[in-house]
């Protein structure tokens, strides 16, 4: 049941989440990464034949989002995995925290620290563009949006890993795995198209297709790379979408996590 | 006479370890059954691997009883409403390291349930209590064991609960700190809260508890009146000398030991006669005598007693 209390619950454990989060040596790695990784996509648009600024966007936008993707993996999956193996869990979950309080919190806490490192990377790379174009290009923000809603969707899939398996390295696996499948299922799309498969494999890979995350059908990166519009009620239906398989992934996660000994 | 309000009970409660795969699995805790009543204080002892952090778990509802059952004032743990009124520090707290210590407790306290309106003041105040207010914006990860142990003792009693379960409070203290800690249970003790304490440290939970029970090889073996431990352990009796002792004293013949050799002989008596024989016998042969006395049984002695009797068989 959720009440006032709940929420004020959930927000603690988030807020305390984030700022532990924050202050980790990890997030503020992936920064200077980052800052490396953008100054690097000018040096490729130099050596480039073609539009030098499409290949620092194709390239800058490639990098914020697999480096968003992979400190909320790795900082999801750690974090979880000391707050177990630390047993700060069990003080958690002594006070009258119910155990999907405990989870939303940390979901909302890795989530929003992944959406500050994105919006930072975004600030820089969108300054970066606009020195080369002697403009801002607003619709990177877009971009930024929707990378947003896939970190959702790789956040949510953390915490329900996290809930399954003890190391964090499998965790960081299956996330990353996810988050690689998710972008990859035109592949799929394309087998069943072509009738590569038939029969039960059909059934088999047309399951796969509809059950993992439709992270390439959210990324409107090569939208806007190619200046492609990309119209609003995609980024509506994108929304819609995130928020529904991430409440799906954070529901199986808590009811595994609810049978969870802790022993 | 009021009857007694229990406020904590496990009843025929045993729990399993499953150990692998194929569903083998170990006893940890078996048959137990105890209960603890309001306002009292409650120790909670056993060996290393008697059992007595997984009955903790179950208390607090982070595992559920594989027989049994376990409640707190009438309802099972996993209810977290009950939970509002327990508070906990476990046995070598860990805490997240980058949150400074009010931080921290401001957390802990939220989710303990204390009104945003009074959270600044309780924060403060708990800080206080516990003696680590100057160093409320330090960073956990900057902090001693021994400070950690405070924030783990100002995080349990945060709101006030009314059922505080401490897993080795004295643990990481230095005899300062140890001293504040238990003037601090003694307090807490006083105001009327009922406190569930598990420790090495007997001679506290001697001071400390009104009852205690001991636990071998996951069995509970023994409850008892801490008030009426020479029923448990016998009384032996003491006579200090000042000096050697006189080798005409013949103390073998006399039925005692001798318990230590310094600047002082300390002889133990089991049975009175005899020390009270050797008293006299003393005095005769004019030794200095320092002090003579009857010495009650303590905890330590009985724990002792019982775990080693549950080893022999």
């Amino acid at each position: 049941m959720i009440d006032r209390n709940s929420i004020r619950r959930v927000w603690a454990i988030s807020l305390s989440t984030f700022r532990e989060s924050m202050r980790s040596k990890v997030l503020y790695s992936v920064l200077v990464f980052a800052v490396l990784i953008i100054g690097a996509s000018a040096l490729f648009g130099s050596v480039t034949i073609g539009d030098q600024v499409k290949v620092i966007k194709d390239f800058g936008l490639f990098a914020l989002s697999l480096l968003s993707v992979l400190y909320c993996v790795i900082s999801g999956s750690t974090l979880l995995f000391k707050e177990l193996a630390r047993k700060t869990v069990f003080n958690i979950l002594s006070k009258p925290v119910r155990r999907w309080e405990f989870l939303t919190g940390k979901f909302l806490g890795i989530f929003s620290t992944s959406v500050v490192l994105l919006f930072c990377m975004g600030i820089l790379f969108s300054s970066f563009t606009a020195f080369f174009e002697r403009s801002i290009d607003f619709e990177l923000f877009r971009g930024y949006f929707h990378i947003a809603l896939e970190l959702m969707i790789i956040c949510s899939a953390v915490i329900l890993f996290s809930s399954i398996v003890v190391t964090p390295i499998l965790i960081g696996l299956f996330s990353f795995g996810l988050f690689l499948a998710g972008r990859s299922l035109n592949v799929l799309l394309y087998l069943i198209d072509e009738g590569f498969v038939s029969g039960g494999e059909a059934i088999v890979v047309k399951s796969l297709y509809w059950g993992l995350p439709q992270l390439h059908t959210i990324n409107i990166n090569d939208a806007l790379v190619y200046q492609i519009a990309v119209p609003h009620t995609q980024s509506i239906w994108a929304l819609i979408y995130a928020i529904s398989y991430s409440a799906v992934l954070l529901v199986l996660a808590q009811m595994l996590f609810q049978r969870r000994e802790f022993n | 006479m009021t009857a007694p309000n229990p406020v904590l009970e496990l009843k025929s409660f045993s729990y399993r370890y499953k150990s692998n795969w194929l569903g083998k699995s170990t006893e940890a805790v078996k048959n137990v059954s105890l209960t603890v009543n309001s306002g009292e204080s409650f120790g909670f002892l056993g060996h290393n691997g008697a059992g007595k952090t997984t009955t903790i778990k179950s208390i607090l509802g982070l595992t559920r009883p594989s027989s049994g059952e376990v409640l707190i004032f009438g309802k099972p743990p996993t209810d977290a409403k009950v939970r509002a009124q327990l508070g906990y520090l476990p046995e070598q707290p860990y805490f997240y390291d980058h949150l400074t210590v009010s931080e921290l407790l401001t957390m802990y306290a939220q989710l303990a349930g204390v009104p945003s309106a009074q959270l600044r003041e309780r924060v403060s105040s708990t800080l206080s209590r516990v003696h680590v207010d100057h160093k409320a914006r330090a960073q956990m990860r900057a902090l001693s064991k021994g400070l950690t142990q405070r924030v783990a003792m100002a995080q349990a009693i945060v709101a006030n609960p009314k059922l505080l379960i401490l897993d080795e409070p004295f643990s990481g203290l230095d005899p300062i700190g140890r001293k504040e800690f238990k003037d601090l249970l003694y307090e807490i003790k006083e105001s009327g809260t009922t406190i569930f304490i598990s420790s090495h440290i007997l001679e506290d939970i001697e001071f400390l508890c009104d009852r205690a029970s001991i636990m071998a090889h996951g069995e509970l073996k023994l409850v008892l009146d801490l008030s009426q431990l020479d029923r448990y352990v016998e009384r032996k009796y003491e006579l200090t000398l000042e000096s050697e002792i006189p080798s005409s004293l013949e103390i073998q013949s006399l039925k005692g030991r001798v318990d230590d050799q310094g600047k002082v002989t300390r002889l133990i008596f089991d049975e009175r006669d005899d020390a009270e024989k050797a008293l006299s016998k003393a005095l005769q042969l004019g030794a200095s005598i320092s002090q003579y006395r009857a010495v009650h049984g303590n905890l330590e002695e009985l724990f002792v007693k019982v775990v080693s009797v549950k080893e022999a068989t």
